[in-house]
């Protein structure tokens, strides 16, 4: 009997090895994140399936555009101006000379007022270089994915978005790692990286050569995004390619085509009224927006509280801005060029305090010439204001800008008409130096937005000057750089450098 | 009817108790020589089946009957002894078994003697630790053991402490693999009772190890808990009550006359810097003062008058307030704990049971432990040839931990650690008077009111915030252990176990709408539950033989494992009114998530072991995993070690040294992984989710593919030699060498691909060390037995290969040839006695020039010592004196930097509303400038990392005083008790360090800040046993 037993056990035994291993349960997938054999699977399954996976890694480029810590960096390192394309226009705001960083406190974005971060080991070269390329790297991986020659409207639109998406991250690579590309064709541009799979690195191309290959990019886009209705103004259409096709040839003085793309881009765009610009530049709904980012609250820039754009930007919400007193102010210069009657000047606190008595969030006092072009959101202070990447002003003003350089000051002046008569009633075109007009009046127009305090001195070759009598700049920040200056441009981050064996310290700007 | 017969046959039992001839024998068990209890001893009266075993404490007490009676004690590995009762009380002293020298200790897969292991393991006995006041066994293992190093973690109840055993063996996690009762172990270590550990077993050395396979290259804790034992049934009552306050105090700062004096010089030399007349600046300084901190006036007299125009504190001032922060945000914790347990066993079916409630209080209000916990755990014989067993255990906790780390001014010590003293916790007004509410409850002052904006952590005030806010984490722990054990021929057998872990958690953090971060979002809450299974099932065969001298045991088996956490969470924010914390109540909807983590293992084990006439001893253990961690084809690999042991001592030629009771070497080998690298997929390429463009979900790249990616190995070497002379003193020396390869990390790609790094096994470490543990019985009279124990540490970490020249990893620089915890830091050159600047050394990098610069971004960085002690260990005193036991533990680490940012924040330059430490009253001055503090002239770079604030990090700590008095013998039969013991015990009673207000063993890395300091519990407790 026993031993009928023992043998029974060896049954079991066995039947308990066997059904407690299996080496196919070795292959565990993630839940909560997606694998990318999950994802070739999935595309792999039926030619209708790559949409499905398509789709959420375009949502998740315009994701990008929002993220926060791209740098990964751990809690307790983590900056807190690494939140988004915003914190790119914010350091190229600081680099010029239109906004006015009231205090040094809590220094974000203040060294990079004091042009002092530019250096290979700073964070900042570093940051804006990894931000743009990984963009780069998500238009890459989607457009490897789909054949170039898809027919299908879905999949050219998306070919279409993830071009766009590369050549404005060009774009920007070039505006902050060399100067402008007029008298620069030659110079060392960036890498190109165009193709997926790329541990290595490339060598950095001409300028002439990235400016070709933005425009081939945009190019197709407008292409392709031919008859794409897109959901929301939260993703590229062909009005924000042609928009992006527009910046690209202001910056290679190709006035025309700057024209024509600029005049093309806001076709449908209405210029939004003064009273709308005092609104507070906070919801996607403005009529004359073009692209930016609808902020909901489950973001994690708003979840930080204080890691976004209005947060360093907006007097009237909770931030660094109000909490700390490192305001945002404009330039005197531009501030006085505003005539009385402009309604844009209401967005900036005047010099005797009429503007905001009131103070800004909290009741904090506003001195003057702070602004209150950014305002708290409609739910309070909780900084879920959506973020503006392009408007029809500005197209407007590429288009006037470039007639009047094309000796077409007719035109131009009936653009800068059409824009100024919804900002000042009173408002007369002047007859003489209208080119220096249009782009004082870009400065006004689109201060703290998208950069182009920085992007403009470059592309014109401008220095800047922060001493002026009456300058209100602090103290330690009145500074004068002529043109051209590489206090203006940034070096390549030494990761690159050390890590491309394509580019070498001989190879970085000086 | 059945009334009647149950009182019958009472009243018959009660008769026949009453008429038989009962005599009550009790005694001590003690090791000769030594007089340490032994505990487990069986008695047995000779000629019967009546026995009992000793408790923890070497007692036992029997009823007799019949005519002079034998009583046999009997414990392994000492000589049985058999001796006739005469009278009432029968100590004996165990003579130790001179040719079976064996204290049995846990390993993995089985347990062995400790004297034949050929590897490393050391064995903490769970009456030691039950000495400690604390909930987690971690927090009481610095100092128990040789070459382990544990951090004293956070004060905060429940918490864990770091451990390391032999050094850092990875970059990343390099905690060992715990072990519950046989099997790896889930749950949260704070849900194991002191109480219901038997035995603490530390395996470290690769052969000890390796059974673990791709788990345990960072070593192994295992953890036994308690089994009942043959004999009559025992029940134990255990009660305790202590209080807590800090261990470590606070830093030394300065009070508020000598605060304002001291910040009007910064304001002063500040503006004398920025080209003020000195004249001038005395006055401007003067004037204000009091506005650049906010507008707070301690005083009685108007703003401009507080300091006069030299500095000094007008004479007529007289404070309107002065609240500390430290009396009113520190409280004093309560610890209250009662456990009870019985345990007992026939021939055939032992158990232990045991319940357990804990109430421990932390040091700071709304910071504590609640927990509850029970145990039972059953073995029994179900036929002559089948054994099975079961432990279970549950224990549910839920513990408050308001912020207490990190730089958030919600963490009360970083507040409390850093405010200056000129700022009052209540509110009060113009006049000093405090403000109340209408039920006369004072207000907090949260830095604003009165026309205020205080100049440090405005909006917030802890005291206010703790108490509306909530952080609470619920834990509840379920365990199986279970195993049925087939005696299938002559020793043959096979067993089959499975082991499985459950642990819900559930965390709510609630930020309140009236004050600090909460307000913006009219209160905020945000919801974590996780449910984690795991469970491991395994099916061994074991076979034991011998033939002559030689004797063999064998196992081999095979072992599945699997583990599942899901997780939920959820914030919402918008609360109607306060109070109200749960996520139903709140307006809007803010985050929300779900995940699911998969990981497992597939193994096969194989374990020999061989010694010829207990004088060799060899062993062989070989484990092959497979692990979901890794592609399919790096998925499998194989880890084994062996090792070698001699008992020298027992060999002819060494048998007239008796005063020579044992002497042996050993020496061991072997190669295993560590799997924890990275994800659970470690090698698929991922993408991150959740990253939508509004209601379009979207997906983002977050991780390259990395299929070759594997696990990290350690080729570890073990040589060791133990020795025991005269009864007395036992010497145990191991050497090692740590060879780590294949480690995990980031290999840097050009940022121009679109990622700036992706995992590779490239690095090495080596760690080489030595452990030593010295005992002695240093007095052996009558009434007074004195036991020392030593253990001391020391290891070399050193980094043998990098995929780049050098990585900075924060205050440290990695590179070949330096360890992963060596300062890189700014070198601090003293004052310039002219200004009262800074300096620090530079190296010029063209040419190589070197001098002194007052330029804070001109310094260069040099290595600056290293966070690793150059000895640890500790002192363990055991004392017996007539009926009381001493129990005395003093950890300690010699050498070793750290950097004490509690103390850099404190020496600032003039930072407005910040504390100063009292150091700075020693500062450069005109008058005083041969200081070695620099000047206070609001230069922020004064106080910038550098070697000033890198301290020697010795310190030795008084860890635990435990003292019992056993109640004498007469006292305990007279209440028909199995014993009283009364204790008395204090942890962490005294700390000696380089600067009051530092904890060098906080970290690893060497670094302390403002965290929760360890708390000093003394407490009184008494244990009844029936």
């Amino acid at each position: 009997m026993k031993r009928i037993y023992k043998y029974l056990i060896f049954i079991v035994s066995g039947a308990l090895v066997l059904t407690t291993s299996c080496s196919d349960e070795l292959n565990t997938e993630p839940k909560g994140t997606v694998s990318q054999s999950q994802i070739t699977k999935l595309a792999e399954s039926d030619p209708a399936a790559l949409a499905l996976v398509i789709e959420p890694m375009i949502a998740g480029m315009y994701g990008h555009l929002v993220t926060f810590n791209s740098m990964g960096l751990s809690d307790a390192q983590v900056k807190h101006d690494d939140h988004g394309i915003k914190s790119i226009f914010h350091i190229a705001d600081m680099m010029g000379e239109d906004v006015v960083q009231t205090s040094s406190s809590y220094n974000w974005y203040y060294h990079d007022y004091l042009l002092e971060l530019r250096d290979k080991d700073y964070t900042h070269p570093y940051f804006v270089w990894q931000y743009l390329y990984r963009s780069i790297k998500l238009a890459n991986d989607i457009l490897a994915k789909i054949p170039e020659d898809a027919e299908d409207s879905q999949m050219k639109a998306f070919r279409g978005q993830a071009l766009a998406t590369r050549a404005y991250s060009y774009h920007y690579l070039v505006q902050f790692f060399q100067k402008t590309y007029v008298g620069h064709e030659d110079d060392p541009g960036v890498p190109i990286v165009t193709e997926v799979e790329s541990e290595e690195g490339t060598p950095r191309k001409s300028m002439r050569e990235v400016y070709t290959l933005m425009v081939k990019d945009l190019t197709d886009a407008i292409k392709l995004l031919d008859g794409y209705s897109r959901a929301t103004k939260g993703f590229i259409d062909q009005s924000v390619a042609y928009g992006f096709l527009a910046r690209v040839y202001l910056s290679m003085e190709n006035w025309e085509a700057a024209a024509d793309a600029a005049s093309k881009a806001r076709s449908g765009y209405p210029i939004m009224t003064g009273e709308q610009y005092l609104a507070g530049f906070k919801y996607i709904s403005n009529p004359e927006w073009m692209f930016g980012s609808i902020v909901t609250s489950d973001l994690d820039i708003v979840k930080t509280g204080i890691c976004n754009h209005n947060s360093f930007f907006s007097s009237f919400s909770y931030g660094y801005a109000s909490l700390t007193g490192m305001f945002k102010a404009i330039d005197r210069r531009l501030y006085d060029h505003m005539s009385d009657t402009d309604s844009r000047k209401l967005a900036y606190q005047s010099p005797d305090g009429t503007t905001f008595p009131d103070g800004g969030y909290n009741g904090v006092e506003l001195a003057a010439y702070v602004n209150g072009k950014f305002g708290a959101s409609d739910d309070g202070a909780d900084n879920t204001q959506d973020l503006v990447y392009m408007r029809a002003s500005e197209m407007l003003l590429i288009e006037a800008e470039a007639r009047a350089e094309m000796n077409q000051p007719g035109e131009a002046a009936a653009l800068l008409k059409e824009l100024m008569e919804n900002r000042d009633p009173n408002y007369t075109v002047p007859t003489s130096n209208l080119l220096e007009e249009i782009r004082q009046q870009r400065r006004i127009e689109l201060w703290g937005e998208i950069g182009i305090a920085l992007f403009d001195i470059k592309r014109l070759k401008l220095g800047i000057n922060r001493d002026y009598p009456g300058s209100n700049h602090p103290e330690d920040a009145k500074l004068v750089v002529p043109a051209e200056d590489w206090k203006f441009t940034y070096m390549l981050p030494t990761k690159e450098i050390d890590n491309n064996p394509d580019v070498g310290p001989e190879d970085n700007n000086p | 009817m059945r009334n009647i017969i149950l009182t019958f046959l009472f009243v018959a039992l009660s008769i026949s108790v009453a008429n038989a001839q009962i005599k009550r024998i009790s005694g001590s068990v003690t090791t000769s020589g030594t007089g340490v209890p032994v505990s487990g001893v069986s008695v047995v009266v000779k000629g019967t089946t009546l026995g009992t075993v000793t408790n923890q404490d070497g007692y036992y007490q029997l009823n007799l009957s019949g005519d002079s009676p034998v009583l046999v004690f009997s414990y392994i590995g000492m000589k049985t002894r058999e001796l006739p009762v005469e009278g009432s009380i029968l100590d004996v002293a165990m003579i130790p078994d001179n040719v079976d020298v064996d204290e049995v200790v846990v390993v993995a897969y089985g347990t062995t003697v400790k004297n034949q292991f050929t590897g490393s393991v050391s064995s903490i006995d769970g009456a030691r630790l039950e000495q400690f006041q604390t909930a987690n066994f971690t927090k009481a293992l610095q100092g128990l053991s040789a070459g382990v190093l544990a951090t004293s973690g956070s004060g905060q109840p429940g918490e864990d402490a770091d451990i390391r055993i032999r050094g850092f063996s990875t970059f990343g996690d390099a905690s060992p693999l715990v072990v519950l009762d046989g099997f790896p172990y889930d749950g949260s270590l704070s849900a194991l009772p002191l109480s219901e550990i038997e035995s603490v077993s530390i395996l470290k050395d690769a052969s000890a190890t390796v059974l673990y396979g791709s788990r345990a290259a960072n070593g192994v804790i295992i953890i036994t808990t308690k089994s009942g034992t043959k004999g009559p049934s025992k029940l134990d009552l255990k009660v305790s009550y202590g209080i807590s306050n800090r261990a470590i105090p606070d830093y030394d700062k300065v009070t508020v006359p000598e605060y304002y004096e001291l910040q009007w010089e910064g304001i002063r030399n500040a503006l004398v810097a920025g080209g003020t007349n000195p004249d001038d600046a005395n006055s401007m300084a003067s004037q204000q003062l009091i506005s650049v901190l906010g507008g707070y006036n301690a005083y009685n007299v108007p703003a401009g008058e507080v300091v006069d125009e030299n500095g000094a504190i007008n004479p007529d001032a007289e404070l309107l307030w002065n609240d500390s922060w430290q009396d009113q945000l520190f409280v004093t914790g309560q610890r209250k704990e009662v456990t009870i347990n019985s345990s007992g066993g026939t021939d055939k079916t032992t158990y232990f049971l045991s319940g357990g409630m804990l109430d421990e209080g932390g040091i700071i209000s709304a910071s504590n432990l609640k927990r509850f916990s029970a145990r039972a755990n059953i073995k029994t014989q179900i036929r002559s040839w089948i054994n099975a067993g079961i432990n279970l255990s549950g224990s549910l906790s839920e513990q408050n931990y308001p912020v207490s780390s990190g730089s958030s001014y919600l963490n009360s010590f970083m507040f409390s650690g850093l405010i200056a003293p000129i700022y009052p916790v209540y509110l009060y007004n113009e006049k000093g008077e405090v403000q109340t509410d209408a039920e006369g409850n004072k207000l907090f002052d949260f830095g604003t009111g009165f026309d205020r904006a205080r100049a440090f952590a405005s909006n917030l005030n802890p005291l206010g915030t703790i108490t509306h806010d909530k952080r609470e984490y619920k834990k509840d722990v379920f365990t199986l252990r279970s195993f049925i054990n087939f005696e299938l021929a002559e020793g043959l057998s096979f067993n089959a176990s499975v082991g499985a872990d459950y642990f819900a958690y559930s965390g709510l953090t609630h930020q309140n709408m009236k004050y600090g971060d909460g307000q913006n979002f009219n209160g905020r809450s945000a919801r974590q539950t996780n449910r984690m299974f795991s469970y491991t099932a395994n099916q061994l065969l074991r076979y034991v033989t011998g033939f002559g001298g030689h004797s063999v045991n064998a196992m081999a088996g095979h072992e599945s494992y699997s583990y599942k956490l899901n997780t939920l969470a959820a914030t919402r924010s918008g609360f109607p009114f306060p109070e109200l914390v749960e996520l139903d109540a709140a307006a809007i909807p803010e985050k929300s998530g779900s995940s699911e983590d998969n990981y497992r293992l597939e193994s096969y084990l194989v374990k020999v072991e061989y010694d010829y006439d207990k004088r060799f001893f060899a062993s062989f253990n070989m484990r092959a995993d497979g692990n979901s961690r890794f592609a399919e084809n790096a998925r499998w690999g194989s880890f084994w070690g062996m090792g070698l042991s001699w008992i020298i001592s027992h060999e002819e030629f060494l048998q007239d040294f008796t005063a020579l009771n044992l002497l042996r070497i050993k020496a061991s080998y072997g190669e295993q992984g560590n799997d924890k690298v990275g994800s659970y997929y470690g090698y698929q390429g991922l993408y991150k989710t959740g990253v939508n463009n509004i209601d379009f979900p979207g997906i983002l790249a977050s991780r390259l593919p990395t299929p070759v990616l594997t696990w990290e190995s350690l080729n570890s070497l073990n040589m060791g030699v133990e020795a025991e002379f005269l009864n007395r003193y036992s010497i145990n020396f191991e050497y090692y060498i740590r060879n780590n390869s294949d480690l995990l990390f980031e290999k840097p790609l050009p940022p121009s691909t679109g990622f700036t790094s992706i995992d590779a096994n490239i690095a090495e470490l080596s760690n080489v060390g030595f452990d030593l543990e010295l005992g002695g019985l240093i007095l052996n009279a009558k009434n007074v037995v004195w036991n020392l124990d030593l253990n001391l540490g020391h290891f070399k970490n050193k980094i043998k290969e990098l995929p780049q020249k050098s990585i900075i990893s924060g205050n440290k620089l990695w590179q070949e040839g330096a360890s992963i915890y060596d300062f890189w830091v700014e070198e601090f050159a003293g004052v310039d006695s002219e200004t009262g600047k800074t300096l620090w050394r530079y190296t010029d990098a063209d040419t190589g020039e070197k001098g002194v610069t007052t330029s804070y971004s001109k310094a260069t960085r040099y290595y600056a010592g290293s966070a690793i002690p150059d000895l640890f260990g500790g002192i363990n005193n055991t004392i017996k004196i007539f009926d009381f036991d001493l129990s005395v533990l003093l950890s300690f680490g010699i050498g070793g930097k750290v950097m004490d940012s509690g103390y850099q924040w404190l020496m600032h330059s003039g930072q407005y509303g910040y504390s100063f430490h009292r150091d700075i009253l020693d500062r450069w001055t005109p008058e005083n400038s041969q200081a070695i503090i620099p000047a206070i002239d609001g230069d922020s770079y004064t106080n910038r990392r550098s070697s000033r604030f890198l301290t020697d990090a010795s310190y030795f700590n008084l860890k635990n005083i435990s003292l019992g008095y056993n109640f004498p013998e007469a006292v305990i039969s007279k209440l028909n008790l199995a014993g009283i013991k009364l204790k008395f015990t204090a942890d962490n009673l005294a700390l000696a360090t380089a600067r009051k207000g530092l904890d060098p063993q906080f970290s690893l890395d060497g670094s302390y800040g403002k965290v929760y300091v360890p708390i000093r519990t003394l407490s009184v407790g008494v244990d009844v046993q029936f």
